[in-house]
């Protein structure tokens, strides 16, 4: 951020000029949207899109140019290849002055998840834009990308400015076990962070987790967990939510489970009385009689300029569905998207967000080797800003990496 | 900035056009051929809102617009500094335009600059579809990305072009329909935007003049004879407000729009002491008017180095021809691009002929052609050359015709309009006297024995191209040669009866009453009978008593021909005959020659 004020003080933008932001996610295009809304010379002249997006426009726009390139055409929701195809039309020197006249800035926040058709488009623009990317190696937790191909670019052809300060907290346990897990050792408890006897057994966990919550002392406290699979995390979050658990009777608590686009465009579904194929009219009426919100609407409205402007007569069922289940992700990478006090997620969801407090829910699950355990734990309790707590689910977990 | 080509699609009776044009572009063609549809397509995608009426279903070609149809307007911009992008960052960004490539010898427009002569284009395009359910119109306009690009009402996101850039280019279409009562109001937008150009001077001197209309001199409310009404008045009023209100008169609603509402322009001819208002002087004043001032408008910005485009119709409405010419040239000297459309040969003629685009529409599909083609063969006469230069106002007045006639010389040029004019002149309300010769069919004034060329010529420019040869050796070759090329693009030859050409169908009108018709013809030494008459109009020799090419006879004897009712009855039914032929009708004085069915051959 700083380096972007100075830059900004001596290369001031133009008219129509603005500062591009890319991100990995959607929940980070958010949080830095908000950061970049205190940098004083920008005054709201910033663009935040994810990299899958601005690829897309970029494609959508240039595509006269990528069919006379022999670029091999690819749709909305194809993202390597849109990347790909962006790529190459980034290294054509009319397309990435083309971008570097509304965008002579270019920021990328975690850069180190940027796999090679995305680092691709950054290379190429890298020429013609002052580039501003921020990397993390550690925070990458594509195994894949082992060694980091943006951070090896990095270190060839720039000079990185290492940051070695852990920003988001001052609670000095929180930050020796940050350094500890980089490092490869084991983390300790200490002011801020704390390993909790092991949750054996779903109620177990589950009374820890709500001590922990009723105790937190204010703030919101992020539920995060590693791994899904075996249903150890859903489970104990489920049963926090049935009633007051353990000797103290804390709880229940409800904590929201986080893009979980699937279920929440199921639940509209399960309401749309509609057969396989009906006419327009039918599809309208159907759609009316539901419950009204934002997906929905969003919906409706497409049907209806379906009709209207297309001369559609006929609908499926299945496309309405597929309508519904992306106006209901759309609303979450668009929309601000309700805060919840009490959250949970994966830890891949978690990155570049930050919560007063943490509990991370290890379950035996978690593949990988040493070295990615240790990133993902690393990435689940630096995104605590007072306080983290860790619940693995047995003893042997304490055993090894990265506890170990 | 230059507008390079125009394609429109299913907007009023195009179904499908591409119109090209040049820096001074003189648009003509037949009646309803699309002129006034090419430039309010020009106006939907480059006028500020203002300029532009909203759209009905009868904008949409066929009037009835279904859900997916659309108007859809596309149009190349060229014209940009050193062809360069990057000098045009308010043309070429992400939130703008996308670099393209015209490619001015085939008129096409590409992705990537594969030819250095290529220039840099910018492509807007406009979309509108017809919403049932509000029975509106809905309209966008947009950065045209790529041909390959969808339905913007559908699933398509354009990109708008903003207000701004509309303003830059400074496109003014001056219609036809000058309903100039309502524009010449100085309240209008034009009058405002000169205010506004010269640094806003002006603008100071309009707020003067509101203050000095706030709180006048003298107001009208203090008349003695008024102010014991006005006094009386505030007295009641100050029974049903507490407020005290009372009554102040005054001429304008004493803000700049409405002082700017209230002007009435006047004039004043050789320093008169009281000018008149502008309505009360002739149209032609009121039409000069609106055009100078946009004159002047167009001079500032030319100044400040901003773009000016005209689009202008009928520029000869209400101006004598001298001041046509006059006017012609101060608009194309003071626009960077022009765009007029006309039906007079003679504004027409006053562009540069690779400027003027004729426009031809054949069932909804539009296309132009450039009056003088670059494209015409390196190896073409003079005699061709010439129609569309030294003749090119009588070239451009023949297809202005729903038909062209290319006669096979320049004497049946004269002689056919020499009939036309005389059946003309007598023409009554009859319905049967008739003739329909002049409004429906355009003759081109032929060099002698290039009729083949001329067609040849002509037939891109015009649909229904229809000749007119010889009945001697020579006009019968010409028939066969332009029927075993399936020559001219109507598949309509006329030729006169074997051995003959028009002077003998002189001879034949005047047949039809000689004895009262011939000595009635003021030329020295009289004819003595029909035959001698045409020998004579064949013999060039004036020593032997020929007369052709001798113009004042030729007119003697066409006044004659008029002042006789057979004889004029003749011409007019010979004249209408070619009418009906031309339009593929069946006519007894010609038939089809049992060879070559498209060659019809005049049997009286």
């Amino acid at each position: 951020m700083e380096m972007l004020a100075e830059r900004l003080e001596t290369h001031p933008l133009n008219d129509g000029q603005r500062v591009l932001a890319l991100t990995f996610m959607h929940g980070s295009r958010r949080r830095l949207s908000e950061r970049l809304r205190a940098v004083a010379d920008l005054r709201g002249r910033v663009e935040c899109c994810t990299i899958d997006a601005f690829a897309w426009r970029i494609y959508r726009r240039w595509r006269g140019l990528a069919g006379a390139l022999a670029i091999a055409p690819a749709t909305e929701g194809e993202f390597d290849r849109v990347c790909e195809a962006a790529g190459l039309l980034l290294e054509q020197p009319q397309v990435r002055a083309w971008v570097a006249t509304s965008f002579p800035i270019v920021l990328v926040d975690e850069g180190q998840d940027l796999k090679p058709e995305r680092l691709r488009m950054l290379k190429a623009l890298a020429g013609t834009v002052h580039a501003l990317i921020a990397a993390d190696e550690f925070q990458c937790l594509d195994q894949a990308l082992r060694p980091n191909p943006l951070v090896a670019w990095l270190q060839q052809d720039a000079e990185p400015e290492s940051l070695i300060q852990v920003r988001r907290t001052n609670a000095p346990g929180l930050l020796a076990a940050a350094t500890a897990i980089r490092e490869g050792n084991a983390p300790v408890n200490g002011a801020g962070f704390k390993l909790l006897p092991p949750g054996a057994s779903v109620p177990l966990a589950t009374t820890l987790l709500a001590n922990a919550i009723a105790w937190r002392q204010g703030g919101d406290v992020a539920v995060i967990t590693p791994a899904l699979q075996g249903g150890f995390a859903t489970s104990v979050v489920a049963r926090l939510a049935m009633g007051p658990c353990g000797k103290r009777r804390n709880g229940p608590y409800t904590v929201h489970w986080e893009g979980n686009d699937r279920d929440e465009a199921q639940a509209i579904i399960a309401d749309l009385d509609l057969a396989a194929n009906a006419p327009a009219a039918v599809a309208c009426a159907a759609l009316r009689a539901m419950p009204r919100n934002g997906p929905l609407r969003g919906t409706l409205s497409w049907v209806e300029n379906q009709v209207h402007a297309c001369g559609r007569v006929n609908f499926t069922r299945a496309e309405i569905e597929a309508m519904i289940t992306r106006q209901v992700s759309l609303r979450r990478q668009h929309g601000s998207g309700a805060s919840y006090q009490l959250a949970a997620m994966t830890v891949q969801q978690a990155k570049n967000r930050e919560f007063e407090g943490v509990v991370v829910i290890w379950p035996y699950q978690v593949g990988g080797d040493a070295e990615h355990k240790r990133r993902l734990l690393y990435n689940a309790i630096t995104r605590a800003k007072r306080w983290c707590n860790v619940i693995v689910q047995g003893q042997n977990i304490l055993g090894a990496a990265p506890f170990a | 900035m230059e507008i390079a080509s125009l394609k429109i699609e299913n907007f009023r009776g195009v179904q499908h056009g591409i119109v090209r044009f040049s820096p001074h572009t003189v648009i003509v063609g037949a009646n309803n051929c699309g002129k006034t549809t090419v430039i309010e397509a020009l106006a939907l995608l480059f006028g500020r809102d203002r300029m532009i009426r909203s759209l009905t279903e009868h904008d949409f070609h066929g009037s009835n617009p279904q859900p997916a149809d659309r108007i859809r307007l596309t149009a190349t911009v060229i014209g940009f500094h050193d062809d360069d992008p990057a000098q045009h960052p308010d043309w070429f960004r992400d939130d703008r335009g996308i670099v393209k490539w015209w490619n001015a010898a085939t008129g096409t427009v590409h992705p990537a600059r594969n030819n250095p002569a290529w220039n840099l284009a910018c492509q807007i395009a406009f979309s509108a579809r017809f919403h049932r359910p509000s029975l509106e119109v809905e309209t966008l306009r947009y950065f045209h990305d790529d041909d390959s690009v969808g339905d913007v009402f559908d699933d398509e996101t354009a990109t708008p072009l903003p207000a701004r850039l509309i303003r830059e280019l400074g496109f003014f279409f001056v219609p036809a329909a000058r309903t100039w009562d309502r524009t010449v109001s100085f309240g209008s937008e034009l009058f405002r935007r000169v205010v506004a150009a010269g640094d806003g001077q002006p603008s100071e001197s309009v707020l003067a003049e509101r203050d000095r209309l706030r709180a006048p001199d003298a107001s009208l409310e203090q008349d003695e004879r008024l102010s014991p009404i006005v006094d009386r008045l505030n007295q009641e009023l100050s029974g049903f407000f507490r407020t005290n209100p009372t009554l102040h008169l005054r001429v304008t609603p004493t803000d700049s729009n409405g002082l700017l509402e209230s002007i009435v322009s006047h004039y004043a001819h050789n320093g008169a002491d009281l000018p008149l208002p502008a309505k009360r002087h002739g149209s032609g004043l009121l039409s000069l008017q609106h055009l100078l001032l946009l004159l002047q408008f167009g001079r500032l910005r030319v100044e400040a180095d901003e773009n000016f485009w005209m689009a202008l119709e009928e520029p000869e409405l209400h101006v004598p021809p001298a001041l046509q010419r006059r006017l012609v040239h101060r608009i194309q000297s003071l626009s960077r691009q022009t765009l007029v459309s006309t039906h007079s040969p003679m504004v027409a003629a006053l562009a540069d002929p690779s400027g003027v685009a004729v426009l031809r529409n054949e069932g909804g599909i539009l296309t132009s052609v450039a009056l003088l083609q670059s494209t015409l063969p390196a190896d073409t006469p003079n005699s061709v050359r010439k129609l569309f230069q030294v003749n090119r106002v009588e070239t451009i007045a023949a297809v202005m015709h729903e038909f062209v006639l290319i006669p096979e010389g320049r004497t049946d040029f004269e002689w056919l309009r020499l009939l036309v004019r005389a059946v003309d002149l007598h023409q009554s309300w009859a319905a049967g006297d008739e003739c329909r010769f002049d409004a429906l069919v355009g003759v081109i004034p032929t060099h002698d024995g290039s009729v083949v060329r001329t067609v040849a010529a002509m037939s891109p420019l015009h649909p229904r191209v229809v000749a007119l040869v010889d009945g001697d050796p020579d006009g019968v070759g010409y028939a066969n040669a332009l029927a075993a090329t399936d020559a001219p693009n109507s598949g309509i030859i006329l030729r006169w009866a074997d051995g003959q050409m028009l002077e003998d169908v002189i001879g034949w009108i005047i047949d039809a009453d000689g004895a009262a018709c011939l000595p009635t013809i003021p030329i020295d030494n009289p004819p003595a009978n029909v035959g001698n008459l045409v020998a004579r109009l064949k013999d060039e020799s004036r020593a032997t008593g020929g007369l052709k090419k001798d113009s004042s006879s030729y007119e003697a004897i066409a006044g004659a021909i008029g002042a006789n009712d057979a004889c004029c009855g003749r011409a007019r039914s010979l004249l209408n005959a070619v009418t009906e032929v031309a339009q593929g009708n069946e006519h007894p004085l010609f038939v089809a020659d049992p060879n070559h069915p498209t060659i019809k051959v005049f049997t009286p």
